[in-house]
């Protein structure tokens, strides 16, 4: 890993601290979330080593996180969102959503595709992975209950 | 039961207003209604309303409250679904909801001189996350950043239209970055540019929307892709009024 990765891993964590304050986080959970932010770019980063599509690689660092997240919602009696929302942010497909507009506006139409496509592929693996977390967590706790019930 | 059930509607639709996820309300809008003896709960939210019709001892009551403009705000998801938790545990009278509702609702978000400099930082954090390689830019992006984020807590002071401001703010962005460039002092606007626009641009608005059509609320998640849409148009276009302005100089 070179100066250039530290460089990204360091701003990316920066940025996603920003984003606490921005979505009005409080306290200790400031931290945790700034440190998924830290995990996300950097197990990211770390995988690109072996695995070169992104689209992937964006659902096991979202999977990754959003574990993360649900152990934290635990822990601190907070809900998965305020982690997971939060660390994935350096993942979030803002920039490319960002160049598919200005791609229609300039009447550029293949960077428009390029991007809208790019921006559709992330979001879709990002919240794929949150979704089938939060939803194992959901039936997990639901199959703990019925059975101490029953 | 008329004023409880209305202050529970109430609950859910500030839970909406602070960015809930539409699952989170309506399941915890059930176990609110079970919690106080409903026998049956029907319950239908999205961004725009929420809805229920509760059955108690032969008794039919429905009621809708509608949420107004959703903005992202975890601070006070968290303490509404302590006070769902709560009211779930404790059952309270409808006049005791009402007085912790207010209290919530009367919360107030990081003061601007907290908020401005943030924007700032964000901005510059991003511009060299991507790709930024002098130390100028991300100091003009520090500076245009924090300027920006008065004038965005201003703006959202004043309830004005959200597409309106973020258009506003991009194509001020934009302008004050070629200013720099021709200055001199930076060598090029793209990184300032995008650095910024991370502030505005509803990312994670695109990313939770895709979240609810996953999960199942499709109407909720394509009005908040439409929404995110909508929102990244009126920023490109911002920056694209300033590149016409400047005859092509990105």
């Amino acid at each position: 890993m070179g100066w250039n990765e530290l460089l990204q891993i360091l701003c990316g964590t920066l940025g996603t601290l920003g984003f606490a304050f921005v979505f009005d986080i409080r306290g200790k959970r400031i931290f945790f979330a700034a440190f998924g932010g830290l995990l996300a770019w950097a197990l990211y980063l770390l995988l690109g080593l072996f695995l070169p599509d992104a689209t992937l690689r964006c659902f096991l660092v979202s999977v990754v996180v959003s574990l993360y997240a649900e152990l934290l919602a635990r822990l601190l009696k907070t809900p998965a969102v305020t982690f997971s929302t939060i660390s994935l942010i350096p993942l979030v497909p803002g920039s490319s959503l960002y160049y598919t507009m200005t791609g229609a506006f300039r009447g550029d139409g293949a960077a428009f595709l390029a991007s809208g496509v790019e921006t559709l592929k992330i979001a879709a693996a990002l919240s794929l992975g949150t979704v089938l977390v939060s939803t194992s967590f959901a039936y997990a706790k639901k199959y703990l209950l019925t059975k101490k019930q029953g | 039961m008329e004023q409880l059930l209305h202050q529970i509607l109430r609950v859910c639709a500030f839970m909406i207003e602070s960015g809930g996820e539409i699952s989170r309300v309506e399941e915890g809008l059930s176990r609110m209604t079970a919690a106080y003896g409903a026998e049956e709960c029907h319950v239908y939210a999205t961004t725009a309303q929420v809805s229920v019709t509760v059955v108690k001892a032969g008794e039919v009551r429905t009621q809708m409250c509608r949420p107004h403009r959703v903005s992202l705000d975890l601070d006070r998801l968290d303490r509404a679904n302590a006070l769902v938790r709560r009211i779930c545990a404790e059952t309270p009278r409808a006049d005791e909801i009402a007085h912790e509702l207010d209290a919530l609702r009367a919360r107030r978000p990081y003061p601007v001189l907290v908020t401005a400099p943030t924007t700032g930082v964000i901005a510059a954090a991003f511009a060299v996350f991507f790709g930024a390689r002098t130390l100028a830019e991300p100091l003009v992006a520090l500076v245009l950043g924090t300027a920006l984020g008065f004038l965005s807590r201003a703006l959202s002071r004043a309830k004005t239209n959200r597409m309106l401001n973020s258009f506003l703010l991009s194509f001020l962005a934009s302008l004050f970055s070629f200013f720099a460039v021709r200055a001199g002092l930076v060598p090029t606007a793209d990184f300032i540019i995008i650095g910024y626009i991370m502030n505005l641009i509803p990312g994670v608005g695109f990313t939770s929307a895709l979240r609810d059509l996953f999960v199942g609320d499709l109407f909720t998640g394509m009005s908040r892709i439409l929404e995110a849409l909508l929102l990244a148009a009126s920023i490109a276009l911002g920056f694209v009024l300033t590149m016409l302005l400047f005859g092509g100089v990105a």
